[in-house]
């Protein structure tokens, strides 16, 4: 006995004792729910986050770890105390990072409708995001070379870290603002989506300068 | 050296109260760094817009002279943001900063230099403007600018290495 194809429910067809193909469901949306309901009863979420908390402090011992392995690694240790490749270091840092930011401000400001009315989105983004994403290389690079110099100091300092996560917002941000941008362009009316995010990624960037500078301000490292 | 002349005058201006209320406030400090950048990022933006418009470089819909014009404003609102959040910054410790190499060569030498560029340019710009093509004056006067303001960028980054050298 056949039964027709139901969207949204999973099938499958099985040979029944009387040597008849039939079709049952095996999942349907409301099995599905079901599931979810279990999934995200309050004791898994609860054992869920205990086990994230413990798992933390095991992921920042193995980082500490590693953090004194990479500090007295001779290449990181010559980058870093030599006066010239030291300053050659800070200087990459600081100016990756002008043209990172400055080439995402630009790309938010336009989708924001603030600047540049005259230039075609799409076009700007396709233009101006290689800038971006080359700079945050040089950016990541420098700044991991730096951190290493010094990684045990720094990856216990509270500013640090908070300037990490900001960094990594960011990033996503960007990415974002990235993917998105043709979807926005597409689109007949202006959306308030693409506001958000753009607003958002503006503020992240600068709460990633901030923060770049805040570290040494408050922690006194580096 | 002249920097270490100006200890003293460095220890009494970081006593100063406004100087101590910002050292002290966890948020003040940041909230005038943020002045100051946001300060450099109008001036040096501005800058830097005008003076590749010179050279040539950039899609060149606005004369050099017509971009002077409408960034003026920014331009200098720009310079007094900083000046006024860098002089903040200078202030809050003051005593170091007098006897560091990169922030005096900074100051004295660089800003100067960079500042008198920035205003022959743009007092000339317009005169130059009236030459039927641009002279070769002003696309050295524009590459001179962004040197100075790159160079005045790179001692900045430096400040913090100015003690090792010591």
């Amino acid at each position: 006995m056949f039964r027709a194809r139901k969207p949204g429910v999973l099938q499958r067809s099985v040979r029944a004792r009387n040597h008849q193909v039939e079709v049952i469901e095996i999942a349907n949306p409301e099995s599905f729910y079901i599931v979810l309901t279990c999934l995200f009863s309050r004791t898994w979420l609860i054992t869920c986050v205990y086990e994230c908390v413990n798992q933390v402090d095991a992921v920042m011992n193995m980082l500490f770890q590693i953090a004194d392995r990479l500090q007295d690694n001779p290449i990181i240790i010559s980058l870093t105390s030599t006066g010239w490749t030291a300053a050659a270091l800070a200087i990459l840092h600081y100016y990756s990072m002008f043209v990172l930011v400055g080439s995402m401000v630009i790309v938010d400001l336009r989708v924001l409708g603030v600047l540049g009315r005259s230039y075609d989105t799409g076009d700007l983004a396709r233009r101006i995001f290689p800038w971006v994403w080359f700079s945050l290389g040089v950016n990541l690079i420098s700044g991991f070379i730096m951190f290493a110099g010094d990684a045990t100091a720094y990856l216990p300092t509270w500013s640090f870290q908070l300037k990490v996560a900001v960094v990594l917002l960011a990033i996503v941000f960007g990415l974002l603002v990235q993917w998105r941008i043709p979807r926005w362009e597409a689109s007949p009316v202006p959306r308030a989506e693409a506001k958000v995010v753009a607003i958002v990624s503006l503020l992240l960037w600068i709460g990633a300068i901030l923060m770049g500078v805040e570290v040494p301000a408050i922690s006194g490292i580096g | 050296m002249i920097g270490s002349s100006l200890v003293p005058l460095g220890h009494w201006l970081q006593n100063r109260s406004f100087a101590l209320t910002i050292a002290d406030s966890r948020w003040a400090y940041p909230f005038v760094q943020a002045t100051h950048f946001s300060g450099i990022s109008l001036w040096i933006g501005t800058n830097v817009a005008v003076d590749l418009s010179l050279l040539g470089i950039g899609n060149q819909k606005h004369t050099p002279a017509d971009l002077s014009d409408s960034l003026f404003f920014w331009n200098w609102l720009g310079f007094a943001t900083a000046v006024l959040g860098g002089f903040l910054l200078f202030s809050v410790s003051a005593e170091t900063f007098v006897i560091n190499p990169a922030f005096l060569v900074k100051l004295s030498t660089l800003i100067p230099a960079a500042l008198i560029t920035h205003i022959i340019i743009q007092c000339k710009i317009h005169q130059w403007a009236r030459e039927p093509s641009l002279p070769q004056i002003a696309k050295y006067a524009g590459s001179i600018e962004l040197l100075l303001w790159f160079c005045v960028a790179t001692a900045a980054v430096l400040i913090p290495y100015g003690p090792l050298v010591y």
